[in-house]
């Protein structure tokens, strides 16, 4: 048995598969903030997980994110090289607003007199400049000590390539202070831009303390219960790791939560063959979006949470303020927007019924029929329709407009928003999105996926089995990884090659034994090689994927036209520039046993059985109601046929099929659906 | 107050749902906008597009209206609106067809210095011009008269090859003989080359997805919805400007000198008119134009005070031509923000003092809405050089964080990019170090910088290099004379500057210079402090005690200029001393 559990703001996620027969159980439980480990341990019971059956358990959680969100992380100090302390202050120095005079920056999480400064300085080659001053590092130690300081970080110029200095200090701090946790940026990423590392190393700190103390509570209720499997946690680029590694470098986890979407992504792609999707994953208060190409997730290396950058490997995930939550106003020039404020989960969309005045995207579907009453959340939680229809009436009595204009308006809006987002994502990458499907899930997934996949051109929608469920559903299928990397500036065409291929190895032997830590047999182990690449002048790398075993000269043509061509994918073109190596960086990968997915059965092709009867939905474009047939998605059976106008129910999930579109459920219970284009009918 | 506009009325959209019609496509308009800017930094050669964000781009209706812009460099701002009208005069509509691509950079009519290189594509659909799709972005080297950057050009036959709206592609052929041009005014002609591509990609972008907008929805609805777009964005600006106080008032701020005469400080004198339908910038009583190159072209005048106007007025909605409407800018023929051929224009930088200027007139009338003065400018370093090592010329670059001034609503921000250039990020040590034979040896904000105020300003950045070969020294920076002014009482912040040769008997404390140095020489170069706001004896002394617990004020100012004595051993307020000292200075 395998169990994931996957907590976010409002509700907490399960799946529990029976690696047996492949079959799945989904659950949500309500999320607890005061004690999130409770409402885990309740998914469990939900679920009715026998705790000994249980090998594997893999959570995704948002604590550490919400602890930056809300500034409730750890008090922590930084050290750094004389003449450095603002660094962390000043960061780049840009903002994303373009009009603002008085723009604050987002709340620093270390104030200024706790950014301590030791005499000690590195050349940009490691080369020692001033000595590492002990005595004055020993002072600053126990003025951290006087400050009642949880957590410290170290982060000296150039320790990416040299880390003595920062394990000096880390020496002084242990004896001078052992009670306090201390990070080395080193230790998090070997890559040059003293404030990203610095950073990177502050969010680990920030959030050390909590994750700590959260995944000892939650680890050692487990144990009570009896529970002797593996506590894995879902990781910000990709992959798990065990608890005890997430305790260690905690800034892994930030991302946690999202990530499991697009690890199921990846695994879905594999398995059923559509190996470049775009996922839209729309939830209460937001929307997120990312690639999977060539069944590989899409990773970037300079991501930023909350503003705040983080220098590790993260799947590149985007979002937007286009959720179910998204609030509906009219604009001081009379025009009406969606978003991006959200009612969130209290007091929600007005049908709650919990005091939301706001018309949001929720009540808009309500209104005009994509959603029913009876069946949201599969009936559980009750709704009130008529108090979506006041919300959207206070808008559509001052635009001049019906209450049904306006409801579909506010989806059309939402529409061209999320279109957008999704069309940027593709296009700056320079991918074309009719080569792509798009896999909708999340809470409102498929209600939008059908119009932009339509307007975008992409072909084909996929909604997966368990959509609500769909993050939690993706954690099952990940694999231990550990990221690592090292800033190495030089010319492709006359690089030391020992010297790249000594990197390479010290990179593979921290991989092998962080891996073996966990557990792993050297035959479970996989390493990627990266290295980044650019054209030298440029700032902006490439990242390209590099040959097992040991470089020669024989190799570096090859590698420069692997980067040309990347190169001319990702940015336009290829120049005659000398090519520079900037990063090298390897994945280790401890492979875990992929659980058995269970087959649907095979239905007739007819979904007849399936179907519960009809429900008017509004069209904006012929101004009145059209019947769509509805379905119940649990009694769709595998080849089974859908056409449009059509609605699929499921309890936590509902699909709309316009007219033209054409939905097959697939051999796992996957919905796909062909998208009608008036330009060639459907695909 | 609201202009008649329903948009129901428009003919070529039916009444039910065109408003949601607007909506969509506007949406749309601003996603292609996007697109495109996403696609000139995905494309551009230089840093300095990507990182500096030195680029300003937008789609356009046919009468050369700003439908959507993308973010960019905020001084950009309806710069290339002007610039757009002037080209299409120039060439006459009926010259340009489908296919073409027109570069412009004539710096009367294209808003900026000749390096500001404007790259427009018109649209059609069925034969019609339907818009432009334009980018204007900085392009290295044009055989300007000094390598990097020009500090004391005396007219624009120093300045470089000038493109006065040549066509690169003529109904869809490139042009060779242009690109040749190009290429052999050019020190860096690759570099270049590849930027402009970068420029035309990216309006090729644009201009596809105008097309595939117009084909969707039909050219009759997409022209009414434009209009609305325009109107709407109009309504807006209306509303707000009805919120501002009416009257007129006037300030002046100087210019360090014109780069030929050092000796000379230049007067920018505003005054603004606010009334019920109009906001009026005029420039009278500005200094004459001057023989060295800080002349603004009108169209940069313009853009500099519609963006004063619009953070003042519209700052959270995306721009488009309607938010403009109400602005009108005068700007005297003789004046140094009105520059006449063939007068210098390449050192645009008091372009970037104006719109703090703006703020500056209007203060006394609305003091609870704007700040007091920033550090006041983008301070500039350059260094340029053969690199001891790799035996190449190295070039490296990076804009200093000024402090914000403080406001009626808290204290200026620390350390930030001036407001003439949100999205520029600075250039991190360790890559300089790895780039260039830089030393850097110390960042920090600087103590004290700030102006004391009941919100006091933001503190600037000091960043010191240390040259470890022989380079030359560029900086660019045109307010160091005088200093960050102060609103409501408050007290100025300390002023840019650049320190050459510090300790040393040498020493020299400047402003724009292009300096050889030699290796073991040193340069400071230090971004002003915003200026206060509000009485400093009203700051609260707890505000004033974090400050000096962490270092931003020194104890002594915190005694000097605010009146609150600390004690240290335990970081309190002494609050009877305060008391007696605040009460004495109140009396005084």
């Amino acid at each position: 048995m395998r169990i994931s559990v996957d907590v976010g703001g409002t509700f907490t996620d399960v799946v529990v598969l029976d690696s047996a027969t492949g079959t799945l159980r989904l659950e949500k439980v309500e999320t607890v903030p005061r004690n999130p480990a409770s409402g885990v341990l309740e998914g469990f019971r939900k679920a009715d997980a026998r705790f000994a059956e249980i090998d594997y358990f893999v959570h995704g959680t948002t604590l550490g994110l919400n602890a930056l969100l809300t500034r409730t992380g750890a008090k922590v100090a930084i050290v750094t090289t004389r003449g450095f302390r603002d660094v962390y202050e000043l960061g780049r120095t840009d903002r994303d607003t373009m009009y603002d005079f008085k723009y604050r920056k987002p709340k620093t999480l270390v104030p200024r007199h706790l950014r301590f400064e030791v005499a000690e300085r590195l050349d940009y080659q490691g080369n020692v400049l001033t000595p590492f001053d002990r005595d004055g590092a020993v002072s600053v130690a126990r003025q951290i000590r006087n400050e009642g300081v949880r957590a410290v970080v170290v982060c000296f110029l150039h320790s990416y390539t040299n880390p003595a200095h920062e394990l000096a200090m880390e020496e002084v701090l242990r004896q001078e202070c052992p009670e306090v946790s201390v990070t080395l940026s080193h230790r998090l990423t070997r890559e040059y831009r003293e404030y990203e590392r610095t950073s990177t190393a502050v969010i680990d700190a920030y959030i050390k303390p909590i994750m700590r103390t959260y995944l000892d509570r939650l680890g050692s209720e487990l144990r009570n219960q009896g529970y002797g499997g593996q506590f894995l946690l879902t990781r910000s680029g990709g992959g798990a790791m065990t608890a005890t590694a997430a305790k260690e470098e905690p800034v892994h986890s930030v991302m946690s939560g999202p990530a499991g979407g697009a690890i199921g992504a990846a695994y879905l792609a594999e398995l059923t063959g559509y190996r470049n999707l775009i996922t839209l994953d729309m939830g209460g208060t937001s929307l997120d979006t990312t690639m999977v190409v060539d069944g590989q997730i899409s990773v970037e290396n300079e991501a930023t949470v909350e503003h705040l950058p983080i220098s590790t490997p993260m799947i590149d995930i985007r979002t937007i303020g286009a959720g179910g939550g998204s609030i509906a106003w009219i604009d001081d020039g009379g025009a009406l927007q969606v978003g991006p404020q959200s009612a969130g989960a209290d007091p929600g969309p007005a049908c709650y019924g919990k005091g939301g005045e706001n018309a949001t995207f929720t009540d808009a579907a309500l209104t005009i029929g994509y959603l029913d009453d009876r069946n949201f959340l599969g009936g559980a939680m009750g709704i009130d329709t008529s108090l979506s229809r006041v919300a959207i009436e206070r808008l559509s009595g001052p635009l001049n407009l019906s209450l049904y204009e306006a409801a579909a308006g506010i989806i059309r809006i939402s529409e061209a928003k999320i279109t957008g987002a999704i069309r940027e994502i593709s296009v700056e990458q320079g991918y074309h999105p009719k080569d792509f499907a798009l896999l909708g899930f999340g809470g409102g997934g498929g209600l939008v996926a059908c119009n932009v996949a339509r307007e975008i051109g992409i072909p084909t929608v996929i909604i997966p089995p368990g959509p609500g469920n769909f993050s939690a559903w993706g954690m099952m299928m990940v694999d231990v990884v550990y990221d690592f990397a090292q800033t190495y500036v030089t010319g492709l065409a006359n690089a030391d090659l020992a010297a790249v291929n000594e990197l390479y190895a010290n990179l593979e032997a921290s991989g092998r034994e962080a891996l073996g830590r966990d557990g792993f047999a050297p035959q479970d182990c996989r390493f990627i090689r990266w290295a980044e690449l650019r054209y030298e002048g440029q700032e902006h790398t490439v990242k390209i994927e590099i040959p097992d075993g040991e470089l020669t000269s024989s190799h570096i043509p090859r590698i420069a036209a692997s980067f040309g061509d990347a190169h001319e994918m990702q940015y336009g073109h290829q120049t005659k520039d000398p090519v520079e190596i900037v990063t090298l960086r390897v994945r280790a990968v401890g492979v875990l046993p992929k659980p058995k997915i269970a087959k649907l059965k095979q239905g007739t092709g007819d979904a007849g059985p399936a179907f519960k009867g009809s429900r008017a939905v509004y069209q904006s474009t012929l101004d009145r109601f059209v019947p769509y047939s509805v379905y119940d998605r649990f009694k769709l059976l595998a080849g089974d046929q859908v056409a449009g106008p059509a609605i699929i129910e499921e309890p936590s999930h509902t699909t709309v099929i316009h007219e033209g579109d054409l939905a097959t459920v697939g051999e796992y219970g996957e919905l796909v659906i062909a998208i009608f284009s008036t330009k060639g009918g459907i695909a | 107050m609201t202009k008649s506009a329903d948009f129901t009325n428009v003919s070529g959209v039916d009444k039910q749902g065109g408003h949601i019609e607007v909506q969509v496509i506007h949406n749309y308009l601003l996603s292609a906008a996007r697109e495109m800017m996403r696609n000139l930094k995905r494309t551009a050669y230089d840093t300095i597009i990507y990182e500096i964000q030195d680029f300003g781009l937008g789609i356009y209706d046919r009468d050369c209206r700003l439908l959507a812009e993308a973010p960019g460099l905020a001084i950009f701002t309806r710069g290339n609106d002007f610039a757009l009208r002037k080209m299409v005069e120039f060439l006459g509509e009926e010259n340009i067809h489908q296919g073409d691509v027109i570069l412009f950079n004539y710096p009367y009519w294209s808003s900026n210095h000749t390096l500001d290189v404007l790259v427009t594509s018109p649209i059609f659909f069925d034969q019609q011009l339907v818009g432009y799709a334009a980018c204007k972005a900085h392009w290295l080297d044009l055989n300007q008269q000094d390598p990097g950057y020009c500090l004391d050009t005396t007219s624009i036959h120093n300045e470089g090859l000038v493109l006065p709206g040549l066509k690169i592609y003529k109904r869809g052929v490139r042009d060779q003989e242009v690109e040749n041009i190009i290429r052999f005014n050019s020190r860096i002609p690759d570099r270049v080359i590849g930027n402009m591509n970068a420029q035309i990609s990216c309006c090729r972008t644009g201009e596809r997805r105008v097309r595939e907008l117009v084909e969707k929805f039909g050219l009759e609805t997409f022209n009414a919805a434009a209009q609305e777009i325009l109107n709407h964005g109009e309504r807006i600006a209306r509303a707000r400007l009805a919120a501002l106080p009416k009257g007129t008032w006037s300030a002046e701020d100087w210019v360090d000198d014109d780069g030929v005469d050092k000796d000379t400080m230049l007067k920018i004198k505003v005054t603004v008119t606010v009334t019920d339908t109009e906001f009026i910038v005029d420039f009278t009583g500005t200094d004459d134009a001057v023989k060295g190159p800080v002349n603004l072209p009108l169209g940069l005048t313009e853009g500099v005070s519609a963006l004063a106007f619009k953070a003042l007025t519209t700052p959270d909605s995306p721009a488009n031509d309607g938010n403009f409407r109400p602005l009108k800018v005068i700007a005297p023929e003789v004046s140094l923000v009105n520059a006449q051929p063939p007068v210098a224009t390449f050192t645009i930088w008091p372009a970037i003092h104006i719109p703090e200027i703006i703020c500056k007139a209007l203060a006394p009338a609305m003091s609870e809405v704007v700040p007091a003065c920033s550090g006041g400018e983008v301070v500039s370093m350059m260094g340029v050089g053969k690199h001891p090592v790799t035996g190449k010329v190295w070039l490296e670059a990076t804009n200093e964080a000024v402090g914000f001034g403080g406001h009626a609503g808290g204290d200026g921000e620390n350390g930030i990019m001036h407001l003439s250039e949100p999205g520029c990020r600075n250039n991190p040590v360790e890559v300089l170090e790895n780039k260039a034979p830089l030393l850097i040896e110390a960042y920090y904000l600087r103590q004290d910088s700030c102006g004391a105020g009941e919100h006091r300003g933001g503190l600037g950045a000091t960043r010191i290099y240390r040259f470890t070969a022989p380079g030359n020294a560029v900086t660019i920076v045109k307010k160091t004379k005088t200093r960050p002014w102060a609103l409501n009482g408050g007290l100025e912040g300390d002023p840019n500057h650049i320190i050459v040769w510090p300790g040393t008997d040498r020493e020299w404390r400047t402003g724009a210079i292009n300096q050889p140095l030699q290796a073991g020489d040193v340069l400071i170069s230090s971004a002003g402090g915003g200026g206060g706001w509000g009485n400093p004896l009203r700051r609260s002394p707890d505000k004033v005690l974090e400050d000096v617990r962490d270092g931003y004020v020194s104890l002594e100012s915190a005694k000097r200029d605010y009146g609150v004595v600390i004690d240290t051993t335990n970081w309190t307020v002494d609050t009877e001393a305060t008391a007696a000292l605040r009460r004495e200075r109140a009396g005084a």
